[in-house]
């Protein structure tokens, strides 16, 4: 190792820590689950309601747990089961990103309503 | 090409498909981002890039995509395109990186691994059309950097012991 | 990219300092609206409960104590089990012992007034002594197997309601069932709970009956309606201090040979009443608006203008008709204003 690769390496870490500490202190508190096939939304259900729901995705069914404000894939058809191996998210930066399904798991905040009636 | 040297390519191939099999047995950070591995096969490119050439070292890393999509998640599926995408922009950079001498075979290394990550966000962005993991990137490149130091540790260790066979060959 | 061990020095200080200056804001920027809460299950309703702006202690003390007033009332309008120690619902519709009458819990007995009272109010349309045929009408609803037959209806039978001096009930075999009013009243002895012990910033949603507080940052809680056709929020209104309820809606129908049933049943006609998709009501009072949606579910819309504006009370409805038109009284534009 020479020292251009030290201050390659320094550069890394202040770009990503900067970036990582941006990320995690401005983002907003989310309160719904936000399911995308693609670039089209397929699944936008509350948070804080503890559910399970099935989706369609790219490989076969997707099968998403809410809880305790925590999202998780439960059960995917893919072939390294990353998503469903994550395990829960909470954070609106996080997600949980099943590629072979073509399906993103995000939180995102509706700041539009409090709660629904139905 | 000369017949040993495909034998050293084939040998080489077949080395980077099993070390790429075996990790895709063991998730190693999947709990803090997902997906993240070391990405042992590329010692093999690294090494291959050192040893003999920019062009083997793509058609490594390339066919050995190709084999994995084969053995695990099928060709021209989305991991496939994934995973492709990684294995270029990494090995095209590493090449460039290389030819301009500023960097050890670490610092290669490293930049082969941030780019690594890099293309296969890119892909991902694209294949989705969706920019949620961008979030993931400064992880993914904080955790190019010890994975890039493996690989490129173990790349001039093989480096300097495959130079040692090679003169009692 | 050249560096020397100078410039690796100044970049490595650089680093600490960004880091430090993220991990101060980041830590500074927790410093917002507390927000709690919890989820309950009862009266076979998901029953979710925010509370804004205290001590987690105190939150902590307000689920317990809610989530023990929901439950202590689930058991009281229970109609199909019993518990032990407390005469509740399925007591006294199914009490065969010889006595002339029953003592009631003091707080069954005010929400079967309340029901009595609503009875008249409504002249006779919100009927809290029909449990025998919600019943026949929630199996078939249940099993998803047709209707309840016209003979099958007629053999409900319910002896009048009769309450007596010191929380007392007339052992009569009556036919009680408080579905229509149990989840608007609990959540208004909640809300009055929140308010006795200075909790002012909450929400509660009990299965279509919003009540809040006051907002938690001087705004105002937006509520969104469904549309009972398909889900979508079809109006948002800004509100505080107020309870809003609906009845009907998306998913509360049942559907048979293509047609939609309702799940509020009209005491006259023994069947689901059709007036309307669905119905809002704005007031202050939960118990109140719970009360209200049922019994304009259960006349025409024209009715229901009628019945609100001869109340001349501060109340506000939405109704969402069969044909998809939205009717609303005067007042409603007032929350929708952004």
């Amino acid at each position: 190792m020479n020292k251009n690769d030290i201050g390659m390496i320094l550069l890394i870490c202040i770009i990503s820590l900067i970036a990582i500490s941006y990320i995690s202190s401005n983002h907003e508190e989310g309160n719904v689950v936000e399911v995308y096939y693609e670039d089209k939304q397929i699944l936008n259900v509350p948070l804080d309601l503890d559910n399970t729901y099935q989706v369609d995705g790219y490989l076969g069914p997707i099968e998403i747990e809410v809880k305790d404000s925590k999202v998780r894939v439960v059960q995917e058809n893919s072939p390294k089961h990353i998503c469903s191996n994550q395990g829960w998210i909470s954070e609106s930066y996080e997600s949980i990103i099943c590629l072979p399904n073509k399906v993103i798991v995000n939180i995102g905040s509706d700041s539009s309503l409090d709660t629904i009636v139905n | 090409m000369e017949l040993r040297k495909i034998t050293k390519l084939a040998m080489l191939l077949a080395v980077s498909v099993v070390l790429s099999l075996i990790e895709s047995f063991i998730p190693f950070f999947s709990g803090v981002v997902p997906g993240l591995k070391i990405g042992l096969a590329n010692i093999v490119v690294v090494f291959s890039l050192y040893y003999f050439s920019f062009k083997d070292a793509l058609l490594i890393s390339v066919l050995r995509v190709f084999i994995m999509g084969l053995l695990m998640t099928g060709v021209f599926s989305v991991t496939f395109y994934f995973s492709l995408g990684g294995a270029l922009l990494s090995i095209i950079s590493m090449a460039i990186i290389k030819k301009t001498h500023l960097l050890s075979i670490i610092g290669v290394s490293i930049v082969g691994s941030v780019c690594h990550s890099l293309g296969q966000v890119i892909v991902a962005i694209l294949i989705l059309r969706q920019t949620a993991m961008i979030y993931y990137l400064p992880w993914l490149l904080l955790f190019s950097i010890p994975t890039g130091i493996v690989v490129g540790f173990f790349s001039q260790l093989l480096l300097k012991y495959y130079k040692n066979i090679e003169i009692s060959f | 990219m050249k560096l020397d061990k100078k410039n690796s020095i100044i970049m490595t200080m650089i680093c600490i300092i960004v880091i430090l200056i993220f991990v101060f804001l980041y830590f500074n920027s927790k410093n917002e609206i507390k927000t709690y809460q919890k989820n309950l299950f009862y009266m076979d309703t998901i029953i979710q409960i925010k509370l804004y702006n205290i001590s987690s202690n105190e939150a902590n003390t307000a689920f317990e104590e809610i989530e023990q007033i929901y439950s202590e009332y689930h058991q009281l309008t229970d109609r199909f089990n019993s518990y032990s120690e407390i005469n509740n619902i399925y007591y006294i519709n199914n009490n065969s012992d010889n006595i002339k009458t029953i003592k009631l819990d003091e707080r069954l007995y005010e929400m079967i007034t309340y029901g009595l009272n609503w009875y008249e109010k409504s002249n006779g349309l919100l009927d809290i002594n029909m449990g025998c045929i919600i019943s026949k009408w929630k199996e078939h609803f249940n099993d998803a197997d047709g209707i309840p037959s016209e003979q099958d209806l007629k053999s409900c039978v319910s002896n009048d309601i009769i309450l007596g001096e010191d929380f007392t009930i007339v052992n009569n075999h009556p036919d009680i069932d408080l579905g229509a009013i149990a989840k608007g009243y609990t959540t208004q002895i909640v809300s009055e709970y929140l308010e006795s012990i200075e909790i002012t910033d909450y929400l509660i949603n009990a299965g279509g009956n919003v009540v809040v507080g006051d907002h938690y940052s001087n705004g105002e809680y937006k509520i969104g309606i469904e549309n009972p056709n398909d889900k979508s929020i079809y109006k948002i209104l800004n509100v505080t201090n107020k309870a809003v309820v609906t009845s009907g809606g998306y998913e509360r129908f049942y559907e048979y040979n293509g047609h939609k049933y309702s799940h509020i049943i009209d005491p006259n006609t023994k069947y689901p009443a059709e007036y309307m998709k669905s119905v809002t009501v704005i007031c202050d009072d939960s118990a109140f608006a719970d009360a209200l949606t049922t019994t304009l579910f259960l006349m025409s819309i024209e009715e229901g203008q009628e019945f609100v504006k001869d109340m001349d009370m501060d109340i506000d409805v939405i109704w969402y008709s069969n044909d998809d038109e939205v009717y609303t009284t005067s007042g409603v534009e007032n929350y929708e204003q952004e």
